[in-house]
Order: C-alpha cells, then sequence, then structure tokens
C-alpha cells in the first residue's frame, strides 16, 4: 500500500509537466471533483447517509468566493477561510434537520435545502446575477496559473484524504459506522447518533466547501448550475462508480468519470447518453465500482489499525 | 430492595394492547426470566425496561431511580445493559474493536476525531479482558461480519459487559443455538452471575432451560402477567400447565 | 385558474411517481423524461398539427405504458432489492438516456401545439379570458384520479397493487404473480406520466432539459402530499401549482424557493407527507 501510494504521489506530482494545456484542465477538474468525491464520501461510506445535498455546500463556498471577489474586490486566496464558513454553516443547517430522517427521507430533505439555495441564486439577479451567473474572476498569482491550481488542488485532495483516514480510525469514525452497521445495538452501548451524525454531516459539507472553492478559481466564475441537483448527482456517480467502499474510490471515479467526459465530447455531442450508457452497465454488471474489476477478490472494509 | 421494579405498565399500538398493567421486581443478583408466547409482551416489555418504547401507562425504577423516561443511549449510564435477541453487532468492525467501542461509549469518549482507536490503551485492555472472559480471543481480530451465530450471541454478550452493567438484559439467547452451543451459554450465563455478579433479566423459548435456569420466572401471555413466582410454583401452576408447559412437554 | 391548470398537470406527473414508490420502493429520476416522451410521442404522431390531438393522444399513452413495462423488465427488477443509490443512479441514467436519444429522434428545438378541437374559444372567468383547455385539462386530471381510484378500491387488481406496497411475502405465499404485478404498477406509473406530458403539450411547450425540471417538481408534489398516497398527491398538486401562480404574481422571483421551503417544512414535521401514512410502529 505503502509502495503504492508514494508511486502514485510521485506520478501525480510530475505530470502536469507533460501535459498540454487541455490535458491540464481536464487534470485539475479531476482533482476538484476528486476533492470533492472523497469529502461526500466521508459522510455516505461512514453514515450510509445519501445526501443529495452537497451541491449547496460546494455551491455555497463557490458564490462565497465569487461573490467576495466580485463585489468586496477580496483578494481571491483571502476568501478561502469564509467560503468554507459558508460551506459548514449551509451543512450545520442541513445537516440539523435532515439527520433526524432515515433513508429516502433524508435523501429529499437534503435535495429540498440545496434546491432551495439554488432557486435563490437563479432568480436573485440583483445579487447573484441570476442565471447570467458571475463572471470574469480571475484569481491572481498561483491560484491563476494552471500548474498553481493544479497544485494546489492536489494538496487539497491529500489533505482531504488525511483528514478523512483520520476521522475513519477515530473513536467517533468507529462510533458514527456503528450507528450505520446497527442503530439499535449503538444506543444499547450508550451512543446518540444524532451530534455525531451532524458532525460528519458538517465536516464533509466543509470539505465540499474546499472543492466549491477550487472549482471557481478553475471556472473563473459561478452558476447556479453549482448548486443544482445535477451537481449532487455528478458526484455521487463518481463516489459509485470509483467504488465507495474503497478509500480512493471516490477520487478514482472522478478521474475516471472526467477523462471519459473529455474524451466523449471530443467525438460526440451526446455525453449525457454515453454516461447514460456507462451508468447503466455498472449499476448492473460491475456495482462495488471500477476498482473491483482490477481487484480478483471482492474486499471489505478492514480497518488497518487492528492488523 | 429489587434491583428493577417495573410497575403497572401499559403499552398500546394502535389500538393493539401489547402490555397491559404489568408488574415485575427483579433482585439484585438473580436471574429472572420472562417465558410467553410469541407476541405476549416480552421483547416489548424489554423495550420499554430500554426506553425505545414510551409508556402508556405505569413507572419503571432502577435501584431506586425513576427512569421510566430515559432515552435509551441514557439507559447504559444507569447500568442496563441489553443483548439482542438477533445478534448482529456492527460487522464492520472486528471483535476487538467492537468490545473496545463500547468501552469508550461507556466513558464518553467517543467524541475524539482525531485519535485512533485502539490508542486508547485502556480500553483496549479493558475490551481483551472480556474478550478472553467470553473465550473469543482467538476470533479477536476477525470482522464480525464473517462470525458464525453462536459466536456471534458471545460477542453481542461481550459488548454489554463491556459498559459493566448491574442489570443485563438477554433476549433469548439460546435462539437459533446448536445444542451443544446451547449447553455451553447455559453455563456461561450461570457464570455471569456467579464471578461478575450481574443480575440478568431474560427471555427465553426453551421452557427446560428456564426452568433450570432462573430463580424466578414471569410468564406472559397477550399483555398480561399469567403467573409469577418460583420454577416449582410456575411448574405446578394450572393455567400455564394448560397453556404451555402441557403442549410443550 | 392558471395555478388548478398546472396542478392537473402535476398531478398526473406526480402520481405515478407516488404508485411506483408506494409499490416497488424506488424513487424513479426518470420520471420527468417518461413525462416529456409522452409529449414528444404526441407531438410526433400529430405532426405539430392540434387537428389530431384527440385521434391520437390514446396512442401516445399507449406507447408510454409500453416503454414503461419494457423498462421494468430490462431494467428495474434487476434493482429491486438492491440498496437505494443503485436504484437512484440506474434511473438517473435512464434520464440521461432518453434525453439524449429524445433529442436525437425530435430535436432540441421547442415543441408545442396548438389547443385540442373543441377548446379553441377562451372562457371567460370574472371578466378575465383564459384558455378553455384550462378546464379540459383539469376534467382530463379528475377524470383520471377517480378511474385509478375506482381501480385501487374498487378492483380485485387494485387492491392486490395496494396490498404489495404493504407486504410482499405475503402476496407471494398467496400465489400472486408478483413481478408482473410490478410490471403492471411501473407500466401504469409511466403511462400515467406520459398521459401528463402529452395532455399538457398544448398548455407548455416541451423541450430538452424539462425532465430535468419535471422530476424536481414531481418529487416536491409527492413529498408534501405523501408518497403512495392518491388524494396526498392531488392535494399537493393542487398545493404546488397554486404556490406557483400565486407566487408568480405577488414575488416572481422567489416563487420557486417557496415550493421549495413548503416541502421542506413537510418534511420536517411530517415526513410521510400531509396524507400519508405515517410509518408502522416497531414491535
Amino acid at each position: 500500500m505503502r509502495t503504492k501510494l508514494a508511486v502514485a504521489a510521485v506520478v501525480l506530482a510530475v505530470f502536469p509537466w507533460f501535459l498540454h494545456d487541455y490535458g491540464l484542465q481536464v487534470a485539475i477538474q479531476a482533482l476538484v471533483l476528486g476533492v470533492f468525491a472523497m469529502s461526500f464520501n466521508l459522510l455516505f461510506r461512514n453514515t450510509g447517509l445519501l445526501s443529495f445535498g452537497h451541491a449547496a455546500c460546494f455551491g455555497a463556498a463557490g458564490y462565497t468566493t465569487a461573490l467576495l471577489v466580485s463585489k468586496l474586490r477580496w483578494s481571491f486566496a483571502a476568501t478561502l477561510p469564509l467560503a468554507l464558513v459558508a460551506a459548514a454553516l449551509v451543512a450545520l443547517v442541513i445537516g440539523f434537520f435532515s439527520v433526524r430522517l432515515t433513508k429516502i427521507y433524508f435523501t429529499m430533505l437534503t435535495l429540498a435545502f440545496s434546491q432551495m439555495l439554488w432557486a435563490v441564486a437563479h432568480k436573485w439577479y440583483g445579487f447573484t446575477g441570476g442565471d447570467n451567473g458571475i463572471t470574469g474572476l480571475l484569481p491572481p498569482g498561483l491560484l491563476g496559473n494552471p500548474k498553481g491550481l493544479y497544485y494546489a488542488s492536489l494538496v487539497a485532495l491529500v489533505l482531504v484524504s488525511g483528514i478523512i483516514y483520520i476521522v475513519r480510525r477515530s473513536p467517533a469514525g468507529y462510533t458514527l459506522r456503528a450507528v450505520r452497521d446497527n442503530p439499535a445495538r449503538a444506543e444499547a452501548i450508550g451512543i446518540s447518533a444524532f451530534e455525531y451524525m451532524v458532525a460528519a454531516f458538517v465536516l464533509s459539507g466543509t470539505l465540499s466547501g474546499l472543492a466549491g472553492f477550487l472549482h471557481v478559481a478553475w471556472q473563473h466564475s459561478a452558476f447556479p448550475d453549482l448548486l443544482y441537483w445535477t451537481t449532487s448527482a455528478e458526484v455521487i456517480i463518481a463516489v459509485i462508480l470509483g467504488g465507495s467502499a474503497e478509500f480512493f474510490g471516490p477520487a478514482i471515479g472522478a478521474v475516471v468519470l472526467v477523462v471519459l467526459e473529455a474524451v466523449v465530447r471530443s467525438h460526440t455531442q451526446y455525453w449525457p447518453l454515453a454516461l447514460g450508457m456507462v451508468l447503466l452497465a455498472m449499476v448492473l454488471f460491475f456495482p462495488s465500482g471500477v476498482i473491483s474489476l482490477f481487484q480478483r477478490r471482492q474486499r471489505e472494509e478492514v480497518p488497518r489499525a487492528a492488523a | 430492595m429489587p434491583l428493577l421494579e417495573v410497575r403497572r405498565v401499559s403499552k398500546s399500538f394502535e389500538g393493539f394492547q401489547a402490555l397491559s398493567d404489568v408488574s415485575l421486581a427483579v433482585e439484585e443478583g438473580s436471574l429472572y426470566a420472562l417465558m410467553g408466547p410469541n407476541g405476549a409482551g416480552k421483547t416489548t416489555l424489554f423495550n420499554v425496561i430500554t426506553g425505545r418504547y414510551t409508556l402508556d401507562a405505569g413507572r419503571v425504577l432502577f435501584a431506586n431511580q425513576d427512569i421510566s423516561h430515559t432515552p435509551t443511549h441514557r439507559i447504559i449510564h444507569y447500568g442496563i445493559g441489553v443483548s439482542f435477541q438477533r445478534a448482529i453487532p456492527f460487522p464492520s468492525m472486528t471483535v476487538l474493536e467492537n468490545v473496545a467501542l463500547a468501552v469508550l461509549a461507556l466513558d464518553r469518549k467517543t467524541r475524539n476525531f482525531a485519535h485512533p482507536l485502539l490508542s486508547y490503551a485502556d480500553a483496549a485492555e479493558r475490551a481483551e479482558e472480556i474478550i478472553s472472559w467470553v473465550g473469543l480471543d482467538d476470533l479477536k481480530r476477525q470482522l464480525t461480519a464473517a462470525l458464525p451465530q453462536g459466536d456471534l450471541k458471545r460477542v453481542d454478550i461481550a459488548i454489554a459487559l463491556a459498559s459493566k452493567p448491574r442489570l443485563l438484559l438477554l433476549d433469548e439467547p439460546l435462539a437459533g443455538l446448536s445444542r451443544a452451543e446451547r449447553a455451553q451459554m447455559v453455563g456461561f450465563i450461570r457464570e455471569l452471575l456467579r464471578s461478575l455478579g450481574t443480575t440478568l433479566l431474560f427471555t427465553e423459548h426453551d421452557t427446560e432451560a428456564v426452568l433450570q435456569l432462573a430463580g424466578r420466572i414471569m410468564v406472559l401471555h397477550r399483555g398480561s402477567v399469567l403467573a409469577e413466582g418460583t420454577p416449582n410454583e410456575i411448574r405446578s401452576h394450572p393455567q400455564v400447565q394448560e397453556a404451555f408447559l402441557g403442549r410443550e412437554a | 385558474m392558471t395555478g388548478l391548470a398546472s396542478a392537473a398537470s402535476l398531478f398526473l406527473l406526480a402520481v405515478g411517481l407516488s404508485l411506483i414508490f408506494g409499490a416497488l420502493g424506488i424513487v424513479n429520476f426518470a420520471h420527468g423524461s417518461f413525462f416529456a416522451l409522452g409529449a414528444y410521442f404526441l407531438f410526433a404522431l400529430t405532426r405539430g398539427d392540434a387537428a389530431g390531438f384527440w385521434h391520437y393522444l390514446p396512442v401516445a399513452v399507449a406507447a408510454s405504458l409500453v416503454v414503461g413495462a419494457v423498462v421494468e423488465r430490462v431494467f428495474m427488477r434487476r434493482v429491486l432489492n438492491r440498496a437505494e443509490h443503485y436504484q437512484i443512479l440506474l434511473t438517473y441514467a435512464l434520464l440521461l438516456i432518453i434525453e439524449d436519444v429524445s433529442k436525437i429522434c425530435f430535436g432540441a428545438d421547442y415543441k408545442s401545439i396548438g389547443m385540442p378541437k373543441g377548446f379553441e374559444m377562451p372562457v371567460f372567468v370574472l371578466g378575465i379570458p383564459f384558455p378553455s383547455y384550462y378546464l379540459g385539462l383539469v376534467g382530463l386530471a379528475a377524470a383520471a384520479a377517480l378511474l385509478l381510484w375506482l381501480f385501487l378500491h374498487r378492483t380485485r387488481y387494485g387492491t392486490l397493487v395496494r396490498a404489495v406496497a404493504q407486504d410482499r411475502e405475503m402476496l407471494e405465499a398467496l400465489g400472486v404473480n408478483v413481478p408482473l404485478l410490478f410490471t403492471v404498477i411501473f407500466a401504469l406509473g409511466i403511462g400515467l406520466a406520459g398521459f401528463g406530458g402529452a395532455v399538457s403539450l398544448p398548455l407548455q411547450s416541451i423541450s430538452t432539459g424539462v425532465a430535468v425540471d419535471a422530476v424536481i417538481s414531481a418529487f416536491i408534489v409527492v413529498v408534501v402530499g405523501g408518497l403512495g398516497s392518491i388524494w396526498g398527491t392531488l392535494l399537493g398538486a393542487i398545493l404546488i401549482g397554486e404556490i406557483q401562480a400565486f407566487g408568480a404574481l405577488v414575488l416572481p422571483e422567489f416563487s420557486i424557493a417557496f415550493t421549495y421551503v413548503l416541502m421542506a417544512a413537510v418534511l420536517l414535521f411530517r415526513p410521510w407527507g400531509l396524507l400519508g401514512r405515517p410509518p408502522a410502529v416497531r414491535t
């Protein structure tokens, strides 16, 4: 595992020097979606809660950055803390109300909340620019340079992965999985699930905000689509495509999804059709994600701490 | 003074009377059994004691404290542990992690998001003790998802013991076990009381096992108390004989 | 009036979603796509000429029914007992595929059709002219609701449809062909969506992108009314239709947001919906 990680790190570090401009753009997009997918999976993998509202956190951070830069002329990088705070607050509100509900009702309520934010961003022309979005945001310095943005996104991915790794092994991480595995048993040993689930939602949402920030830096703009439910759907697709049970599954799923999109789009305008076909094939034939294609045996989660 | 006292408890679901006017008293250091056919109200009574269900009427007292309206996740802090009928602990974790988590939960140390679970040396050590006490030393690094039902029951009891309960509620500890496993479990339950001093309240279908094990027995029938007393009294109780023992013998 | 007409359209869209969720437990993200497909079928059949509206409407609905049955047989059946995210992913895949296939088959431009025969003249309500087809649409939706109710509550097969939502094993034990029942229910749900799409065509033009918005509207209606309840869906549709119509008059910028606020409020206080049944108590 260590050697594999080291090889991957070296490859990712030297990668940009072998790419032309377009390739680099695709690589940045993949990393940003990777950060988003890893963050999403922090909640999904550990609690079993399928959120359809992560677009709200992603978009809230993105819009915070876009608004601060365009209205108050903040420097780009300085908006990051507030963008994360915005994502955390949105996650706190959504999480606080939603985690009480189970299964599909949770999914629907998170969807409703994020659509509320979308509706506001979409229609409030005076503040958010409505569906014209906020454009012309050119981040100066490191974030403005494609290679710089690539490395910033890579650092973000490493950071998010590290946080997820630590949380998974912590008592709180085990507590979340205990509630997911067997809520009645968890209660009987004295665990009250609510606060842990809210905490996980907030952490997951805040890290998704990091992805939202990077996305705006990459796109130089913010549009209501950031908040639309299809953005939530996209991150779910990346996670399941890669395999939510694998640590790096979501990141790998993000890379596969983004590269596939770039390749398909260069040949045809019917990318949704192709994606639909891929999803169908995946659900019907390799439900554990693309990683499972390269593994002989199906691996269930084996916590490394115990080995 | 009894350790657990249930006073005139009633509970109904949408017009179905699951428990009506049930009272019981479990003395500290005793083995108390609940008997009765499926739907008699045994599991409902457990759920009432553990706060999973709210009461329609009556009170539940534990060590002289009123716990009638205490939520389930606080019950363990009073000293009431539970082992479930269908023992499925936390399948994604190893046996050791299952038990260590229960130890930490009792000490309210699960809020930490940063340090590894097994770096809590005290908890890990105590978990290992309990695991060897229930005889699962060889399996402690195994994922519970892969264990057979007999071992799962023991893991589940180990989890319950990690919370140092004064009273342990066992829901059908013998269900789903083979003959050999049953004999082992009966010995194990006796040992719980003898060496740990844990008071036990359990439900069981196996009439013979109950009559052997229990100090006192309550027979429930359609949510009401049909009989209550020592095994000998229950054995000779006319209505019980008619309703259950006759059929089972 | 406008509110009622859009309520009628919303009801037809949402009731099938509710039916399918109630019986199969599947949340169909492609439901809006089948709504759009119904409209496309009708448009293609009539070639955009309102004269053929009544003639081809049954054909479009029949086509939707067939599509629904085929989709259930080929795809849905394989995810029935799988985790819900697979069900969501599968129906999302169908959404994407139907979207692009209809773009290829019917083109990406807006499609609309004139008022159907018998409803060419406007009616005046309080002196304000409204298309008389508003009344026609409301009538059609009411008829569909009534027929559906009669089917579910007054026929033996309808009883089975309601029962399968409660206890599937029981029906299997009784020897009912549950897989066939599922196909029928799914086809019926899709047929209703197709019918809704087709009869809404004179009032709202259709193009790609409609499906994505429509399915969310359907979710709101169903969640507000109660998953699996017909009358709840009807109530939800009327509420949402009116809120959107009045919201558009009062605060046009945020009329969409209102509906999401309503949905969130209902989920918070009555997660099972206004007329839905609270989940059975665990015993």
